[in-house]
């Protein structure tokens, strides 16, 4: 299963990449690929951080790393949470291991970290079970295991998908505020473009285990060249629309990465594919220094959009 | 953050490729039936 295919992005410290794309095109992949949570190693390419390669380092090097540079937050906070382990026991747990604190100094810690992250009355808190947090809260205590340490970037991979508006909306302001107050960057993973919209600085489009699109937000969501990026944001409701418009889905699915197709992966649902679509993967074309796009449409010989639907 | 502060970079990804084997699972779907449960043989 040939999952990630030549991703290649940046982050910056203190901004916000958020990675999205349909279930299956690679997007978790690729972010546990950085923390080399992936059984088998990546077959290519390089992942560095502050300059130092991570793809050659040893399992105990990357332990190290792995809380302490980076930290990262799944979808569903109660299968990461251990049950019979108190929350106070578990967010200390990356002091102790890190920071060689005291039990003393990572409780003091970790209960200024929990009410970092929102959570009233820590100290009675810090006792207690993850089935005694709504689901909510289980959120906000992964948030704060994953902060505990201070790293430089976190990874959240679909951390609101599992929680419902409400409470999706008070974790992304959450992470904005962490954001501000810590200067931490952050890689979020979601197929939600609300929460893109909101959170973003940069968004990398992914398809079938390549990246379509990518540059900064505002690029992304107004200056899109990618038919997979037009697909993706003509199928999100908009309040602004009119209400007896029909949604308009990308047709199709997404092809099998057991034997992926050579040339675009999104040719078979694309609705401007031409013949080289089929037969030759598409080149990078940059669109401006921070925005660029793997699309046949945008090579100069290109025809236009209005030519190929006449 | 400002546009004119040099950002610095953290962490860069290039061509990364990872690819897994899917060892030895097999299903097959039928018209008009649920999915099948699959049995773990141990």
């Amino acid at each position: 299963m040939q999952a990630v295919r030549g991703v290649s992005f940046s982050l910056y410290k203190g901004e916000t990449l958020a990675i999205v794309g349909e279930s299956g095109c690679g997007k978790s992949v690729t972010a546990q690929s950085l923390m080399r949570l992936v059984s088998t190693p990546p077959k290519s390419g390089s992942i560095r951080y502050k300059g130092e390669e991570l793809t050659t380092k040893t399992e105990k090097q990357m332990q190290k790393l792995r809380g302490l540079e980076m930290g990262m937050i799944f979808q569903d906070p109660m299968t990461s949470l251990n049950p019979v382990i108190t929350v106070g026991e578990q967010i200390r747990e990356g002091l102790l291991r890190h920071h060689k604190m005291s039990k003393e100094e990572a409780t003091k810690e970790s209960i200024e970290m929990l009410r970092l992250v929102g959570i009233a009355d820590p100290d009675k808190r810090m006792k207690q079970y993850p089935h005694q947090f709504s689901g909510g809260m289980r959120q906000r205590l992964m948030i704060a295991m994953a902060l505990v340490c201070k790293p430089d970037i976190l990874i959240a991979d679909e951390p609101t998908t599992a929680l419902d508006v409400t409470i999706q909306a008070q974790i992304i302001e959450l992470f904005q505020e962490i954001q501000n107050k810590t200067g931490v960057a952050i890689i979020i993973i979601t197929h939600d473009l609300g929460v893109v919209a909101q959170i973003a600085d940069r968004i990398c489009v992914m398809y079938a285990g390549k990246i379509a699109e990518t540059g900064k937000s505002y690029d992304v969501f107004k200056e899109h060249r990618h038919p997979y990026t037009e697909g993706i944001l003509k199928s999100v409701p908009r309040m602004d629309g009119n209400r007896n418009d029909p949604l308009i889905p990308v047709p199709g699915t997404p092809p099998n990465l057991m034997n992926p197709p050579v040339g675009c992966p999104f040719y078979m649902r694309c609705d401007y594919a031409m013949k080289v679509c089929k037969e030759v993967a598409p080149p990078r074309t940059d669109c401006n220094e921070s925005h660029y796009v793997h699309c046949w449409l945008q090579d100069e010989r290109a025809p236009s959009i209005q030519q190929l639907h006449s | 953050m400002t546009e004119a502060t040099p950002k610095e970079l953290l962490l860069e990804v290039d061509d990364l490729h990872v690819s897994f084997p899917l060892n030895g699972v097999r299903c097959r779907l039928f018209e008009g039936s649920a999915f099948p449960y699959i049995k773990v043989k141990r």
